[in-house]
Parts: structure tokens; sequence; C-alpha cells
């Protein structure tokens, strides 16, 4: 028989095992888990930004939460701080336009400095605009409005020879930036304040360089210099950035907070118990799956607002679809009748349920200053059953099954398309079906046009309706409709050459009734953008375009 | 057992390389562009990004990362978040993934071991009943519920000030996430042991000990237990894999930045790079339990030659 002593002895060890685990397990963690202790009594602001932050290289950048930290962090020439967030001087003081409204002469701020001191020169614009060109990202067309930007880039991307000379942004001196555009371009002064036209600091990046480009890492504290009004002082992966206030902006005495934290949180339930903690003061964007409900119960801090964007059906327009037969969707007629048929109020009333506005135009009513869409289609059963017929279909006979497609991660497309399907059958007796597909596979069926009719939005990048209603030129990459008319692509390249912001806008408008009217897309309504805000929060103005003036934000004690 | 060691390790390569090419095929062959934007990107924006990413075509891909991941175990920049190396996500996300995925398998195999084996010993009792019903529960109610259940407990005003609600700042905001993941393979423990103790409990073996005198704790903890515990040592392979590949869902309800939304979001992005770096990861963790699990065979029963027949 085993001695029961060396048993007992197993046993304490086995004990002392499980005692010493979890310290052991632990410690590689406690890295992470020092908390930095904030200065007595100053204000840290956290909030919940929508999703994770992807990138805040300006080159590659594209989603909202990057823009968001990107308005805290750098500055232009004029920022979207200005009354009804219409761009304003920042890092510039004046500028002077040549008669022809071709030529920006931009004087810049001598007091403006980076976050580590050094001045920033106009040359620091230079090499950030030429590095948009050099390296292309999504939004480098921006840019291709600029005298000889485009023809530079092609030249790059096809390997010839380059010569930025030949490109319209010179630094005549250190505090004077010269733009000259190919055209002139009413809403330049919107463009600039937008990030993509953000100056960089190129000692501080000279580490990262990679071919032509930088790697992204240059945005990463510690190595990264900013302008803006905050500096990022620590990004955690997938878990906080830290942004301290930059004691070297020019404007510093008028910044109230004295440090904001974004923190990561893409699950409903956490980011709400968080808000109701007061551990966050603000979230962004609250999630659809628990707005609606927030929203009738009258939530303290929950608000909402028109967006920017649109929701939309984009509908093929091919004369065949993908599978080669016949696209009955090229004729108009059936186009008009699909929109008339569609109740979008039962949609907004019983699905998204955020008080949308039902959308009968593409562009989002009353963002845009000085703008006003022409009516588009309503709903109107009959006509659109007369309008079915005189295209071949009477009652919807011989009408072939088509699908709708969406997203699958998306609950809320998948609802609408439900509804679409019953009422088209319902309304015009034809019968659709819906397929569902997961994200990424669902963005290129619709970039290749592998599609018949798609559940999509769109959002406008700046305040301009060029943002909206340049993506149905016949040439651009974005008209997923693959929707063609000289007619229209005529309009737009009046409007892009005219000078007087009132006629353009005139042109404008036609162009997007022939959109409204021709029905390569049909709108469904407008979205909103939920937010909860704690009432403790000074300063934050919630807006269709989602901008923040983070110098103005405060917390009231 | 120092041959079983060495083989195995002689095999691991060869089965990290096997998984490698698998899943750079799925990988490769699925739809989608992990260079797609929020919008239509231009083609000469979308060939500057692979060229970058050496994503020009496959045998570019081929050609460059393995290299780079056996030379210098480099697993190359994420796709998706261009600021993060595959290495810097797996460096962060990993040790959380880790330390969440043993505490869950330790408040499993001990809770489980326990429940179990008081069940067997007073079987039709209350204790067995109560084991019956945590097993039940933690089978069929699904790990989201019982995290979302948890956490907002921790929301609770009794518990304000314990836990950090929805972050995860402190070892202890480990505990209720840890509890949410060890739900399954505890209540699954629990059975295993009840059923394997009941076997070894009317065995001729125990009547002996207990005649000669033995105490009965020590007949069932030590002679029992050390019998009973086979196959549930051969299922503590399988729940390791379910732990730290399982962690998904309490991971995204807890808000813990660990690798297991890795998992599963870099195939969403189809962020090839991130793809290929987390599974490789996971299947070296994987096998690596498998053999500790074969030694400890060994270890708990020396009939079984572990090493042998080779």
């Amino acid at each position: 028989m085993e001695s029961p002593i060396r048993h007992s002895g197993i046993r304490r060890r086995l004990i002392g095992l499980f005692l010493a685990l979890p310290p052991i397990l632990f410690a590689p963690l406690c890295s992470s888990c020092d908390r930095r202790p904030d200065p007595a009594g100053a204000a840290v602001f956290r909030f919940i930004n929508r999703g994770d932050i992807i990138t805040l290289d300006l080159n590659q950048m594209s989603y909202v939460q990057d823009f968001r930290v990107t308005y805290a962090i750098r500055e232009g020439l004029f920022s979207p701080t200005g009354v009804n967030f219409a761009p304003e001087p920042a890092g510039a003081t004046s500028v002077d336009l040549s008669p022809d409204k071709r030529t920006y002469t931009f004087h810049l701020r001598p007091q403006a400095k980076w976050s580590n001191g050094d001045p920033v020169v106009a040359g620091d614009y230079v090499f950030s605009w030429k590095l948009m060109l050099d390296s292309p990202g999504e939004y480098t067309y921006l840019l291709h409005g600029i005298e000889g930007a485009h023809a530079y880039g092609d030249a790059l991307a096809a390997d010839e020879p380059a010569d930025f000379e030949s490109v319209g942004i010179k630094a005549t001196d250190p505090h004077t930036l010269q733009v000259t555009l190919a055209k002139p371009i009413t809403y330049f002064l919107d463009l600039i304040a937008f990030p993509p036209f953000y100056p960089r600091h190129e000692p501080s990046m000279r580490p990262f360089k990679e071919g032509r480009g930088y790697n992204s890492r240059y945005t990463r504290p510690p190595a990264v210099v900013t302008n803006g009004p905050f500096v990022l002082t620590d990004w955690q992966f997938k878990k906080r950035l830290r942004l301290d206030r930059n004691p070297n902006y020019w404007d510093a005495g008028n910044v109230k907070l004295s440090a904001i934290e974004n923190v990561t949180n893409d699950n409903a339930l956490s980011q709400y118990l968080q808000f109701e903690a007061g551990a966050v003061r603000y979230i962004t964007e609250v999630p659809a799956d628990v707005a609606p409900e927030l929203r009738a119960q009258h939530k303290v801090g929950f608000s909402t607002c028109t967006a920017f964007g649109t929701f939309f059906l984009t509908l093929n327009c091919r004369p065949e679809l993908p599978s080669g037969q016949k696209n009955p969707l090229n004729d108009t007629r059936v186009r008009q009748a699909l929109a008339l048929s569609i109740d979008k109020s039962f949609i907004t009333e019983n699905i998204s349920r955020l008080g949308e506005p039902v959308a009968s135009t593409y562009i989002p009513p009353g963002t845009l200053p000085g703008y006003t869409s022409l009516p588009g289609l309503g709903y109107d059963v009959k006509r659109a059953k007369q309008l079915l017929a005189d295209a071949g279909f009477p009652e919807g006979r011989g009408f072939p099954k088509l699908p709708v497609l969406y997203n699958s991660d998306n609950s809320l497309r998948a609802r609408v398309a439900q509804v679409l399907k019953q009422q088209w059958k319902q309304n015009l007796g034809i019968d659709f079906e819906i397929e569902g597909v997961e994200v990424k596979t669902f963005k290129e069926r619709n970039s290749t046009k592998n599609y018949t009719i798609s559940t999509v939005a769109w959002y406008g990048d700046y305040p301009d309706v060029s943002t909206f209603t340049d993506k149905y030129l016949s040439s651009s990459n974005q008209n997923d409709s693959d929707w063609q008319n000289p007619e229209y692509d005529g309009l737009l390249a009046q409007a892009a050459s005219e000078a007087d912001a009132t006629k353009r806008f005139d042109l404008l408008r036609r162009a997007e009734n022939m959109i409204n009217m021709q029905v390569p897309i049909i709108p469904i309504f407008h979205y909103v953008n939920a937010s909860m805000i704690d009432p403790s929060v000074e300063g934050m103005t919630i807006n269709a375009r989602s901008l923040i003036n983070w110098k103005r934000v405060a917390i009231k004690n | 057992m120092g041959r079983l060691i060495a083989y195995r390790l002689l095999q691991l390569p060869l089965i990290l390389a096997i998984i490698y090419v698998l899943t750079f095929l799925l990988v490769w062959v699925a739809p989608g562009d992990p260079f797609a934007g929020e919008k239509n990107i231009d083609p000469a924006v979308v060939a500057s990004l692979k060229a970058t990413f050496h994503a020009e075509s496959p045998w570019k891909f081929l050609a460059y990362y393995p290299i780079q991941i056996i030379g210098h175990l480099n697993f190359g920049q994420s796709m998706q978040y261009r600021e993060w190396t595959v290495n810097d996500i797996i460096k962060s996300a990993l040790p959380i993934s880790v330390v969440l995925g043993l505490f869950a398998m330790v408040i499993a195999t001990v809770v489980g071991i326990v429940v179990g084996t008081m069940a067997a010993v007073r079987r039709g009792g209350w204790i067995d009943w109560l084991s019956l019903t945590i097993a039940l529960v933690g089978i069929s109610v699904p790990s989201f519920v019982v995290a979302a259940l948890l956490l907002m407990l921790s929301a609770s005003s009794w518990l304000s000030g314990v836990f950090a609600v929805g972050r995860f700042e402190r070892p202890i905001d480990l505990l209720l996430p840890g509890v949410a993941l060890a739900m399954a393979p505890m209540a699954y423990i629990a059975r295993l042991t009840r059923v394997s103790m009941l076997d070894v409990l009317s065995s001729d073996f125990v009547r002996t000990a207990r005649a000669k005198g033995l105490s009965r704790s020590w007949v069932i903890w030590k002679h029992c237990l050390k019998n009973a515990i086979l196959p549930v040592l051969s299922y503590l392979g399988p729940a390791a894999a379910y732990t730290l590949t399982g962690s998904f869902v309490v991971e995204k309800v807890f808000n813990i930045p660990g690798l297991g939304q890795h998992f599963v979001n870099s195939v969403l992005n189809r962020d090839r790079t991130l793809i290929l770096g987390v599974v490789l990861v996971y299947s070296t963790f994987v096998l690596a339990f498998n053999l500790i699990v074969d030694l400890a065979y060994g270890l708990v029963d020396p009939r079984i030659d572990v090493g042998g027949a080779r």
C-alpha cells in the first residue's frame, strides 16, 4: 500500500499549483492593466466611436469613425468648424481667389505648429497632397480637380515619367500656398476642409518610407506628429485611443477638454450599459438593433438627426442580366412601375422606426443650404400597373422571377427585402425572390454589376450636390446600375464648368431629377443618425454629416 | 514517452504546412476582395494595394509570406488594419484569449469533475438532480445568452465597481467571461465524470479498498477518480480547442480584445494575412494541447504506453 503521507504531499502540491495558477496566468496581462491616472479634476471625454478604427493614414482613410478622430488630431487650411459646420480658416488665415476663380492663394497662419513644435509650412501641404497622388487611395480622386493632378496620377500608374512641376500645387514661400484648378470648383473650400487635404509632417514619417508611399504605421504614437487641437498619445488596438490636448496647437487656449478617449465597443448591449453606468458620455451611432427601442422609450440623451445619406435600391439597367437573359429593368417604364408601387412609409414606420424621412429623391432634403430637389415619384399603384402593362407585362404576366440582393449581416435590409417582395407581389402581381449574401460578396456583386436589384446606400463625402450626382456619370466607377445617359453627363459637365453657384445648382437639380424620374435607383428613405449624448456634455451639435467641433466640446461640472 | 514527444514535434511543421496550404486555398478562392472599401475603388488604387501586400497573384503571395513566416516568424501586415502587423495583433490579443481560455478550462474541469463525482456518489439524490440541471442548462443555453445575462449582472448596482462593464481593464474582468465560456464544457465534463464514476464505483477493487478500512472519501477521490477521469482527459483536447476558438461570442459580448474575434472578423474582412496568422497560431495551440493530453494519459494510467507501438 502506498503511503498516505506521500499522497498528501501530492495533494498539497496540487492545491498549491491551483492557487498559484491565477497569478501565473494573469502575469503576462498586467502590462496592459495600468490605468493612466487622470490629472486631478481634468476632464476626460470618453466616447464610443462607430466600430474599430480602421486606419488613421490620410491616404487610406474612408470610414466615418477614422475621420472623426482625424478631425481631433489634424487640421487643414480650413476646418468644418464654422456656423452650420461650414469651412472656416484654420491652418490658413485668409485666401485670395483669382478673377477666373481657378487660382487660390492661401496665407498660412504663422503661429501654426506641429505637435513637436515645428512650424507648419506650405511645403507640408505640398508634401501631403503629392503623397495623395503618389500613393493613391479611395479619396485621391478629390484632388483630380487640381490642374495637372489627374494626368500626373495616370502617368505614375502607367509607370511613365511624371513631373510634379506640372501639377498646380506650389509653395511660393513658407507661408503661402498657391493652388491652381483645372476648372473653377465652387465647393473647393469644402473640399480642403476634408482630411485628404490636410498637411503631414515629413521628417517624422521618414523612417516609414516604402516605395513611393509610406507604411501606415507612421500614424501610431509615439512617432506620429500632428497639427490639430489634440494629439494621439496612446493607441491600443481594438481597445482604446487616447488623445491629449496639444499644447503646441495655435488655438490651445480655446480647447476645453484635456483629453479624449475613443473606446472601441461594437456590442449594442454593452455600449448601452456603459453609457448608463456613466463610463462613456457619447455613443456616436446607436446600433440599429436597439435604437428604435431607445427612441420609443424617450431615453434621456437619445437624439436623432437627418443624415447626409440615402437608403435606396439600385437597379441593373444593362440590356442583359448576369444570367444572360433579357433584362426587363432595361425599360424605364418597368423601373418606374417598381418605384411607384412601394409603400415606403410602411418601411420607415414598421422596420427602421427612427422617424426616417421617406425618400422620393436621391439627395436628402434640407442637408445642403440653398439646394432643393424637384419632386420625385411617389406611391401610385394605379399608375404603376399602367406602366407595367405598357411595358408588355399586364398584371405582371410574363415577368421573369428576379432576385433582390441584400447583405445578410444587415437585419434591416433583410427585412426590407421581404417587404419589397410582398408589396410587389400584392401591387403588381410580380414574384421576386430574395437573396442574402455575406457582406464582402455583396460588395463584389454590386461593383461588378452581378445583380438585378440590390439594397444599397450612399453617404455624401463633402457638402455639395456633386458628391451624390457624380456617382451616376457614365464614366463613374461608382455607377453600379450602369445607367448611361448622355444628357445627364452633359448637364454635369456643364455644371462642372459653371462658376455661378445658383446656375450650377439649377443644372444639378435637373440632373438629379433625371435620376429620380428615370429610376436607375429607387430611393426608400433618408438615413437618420441616432446618438446618445450625456446631458453633461456641452458644445456638441448633432448634424447631418456627424461632424464634431472638438474644440468646442466641454464637460459641465 | 520521449519518443512520442520527438515524433509529434517532428510532425508539427508538416501538419502546420498542410493547414497553411489548405487555408490559403480556401482564402484565395473565397469570393470578395480584401481591398474593397466602403466604395468601389479605382483600379489603380487596388493595383497599388495589391503590390504592397504581394497579393497580385497566388504565386507572388506564396513566394513571399511562407518564407517570411519560416525565416522570421513574420506574418506580414494586416490587409484590413493597415497600421498593424499580424504579429502586433496576435501579440496583443493572444495572451488575453489564452488566459480567458485556460481560465474557462480550469473552471470547467474543477467544477465539472467535482459536481460529476458528487452526483455519482449520491446517485438519485438532490445533488444528482442538481448536476443534471446544471448540465442541461450548460449544454442547451447558448453562450451568448449566458454572457449577456452575466454582463447585465456585472452592471447591476450591487456589483458596481467590482467589474469594468463591457471593458477589459483588469484580470478580474475575465472572471464572468470565463464563467460564460466554461458553461458548456463544464456541463459536458460533469456528465462524463458521473457516467464513468458510476462504472468505477461498482467495480471490485473499490469494495476491496473499503474492506481494507480506507475511508470512503479517500477511495472515491483517489482510487476511483483516477480511473474515472480518463474519458474526461480525452475530452480536454477538443474542449481546449473549443474554448480557444469559441471565445468569439463571449469576447464580443464582453468587449474583450482577444483573438477569438479576429478569428471570425478576419474571414469576414477577407484579411488574408491575418486569417493565415490566426489559423496557424490556433492550430499550434490545438496540436500542443492534444500532445499534452496524450502525455497526461500515461501519467494517470501507467498501463497506457503512450510512446510504444511505433
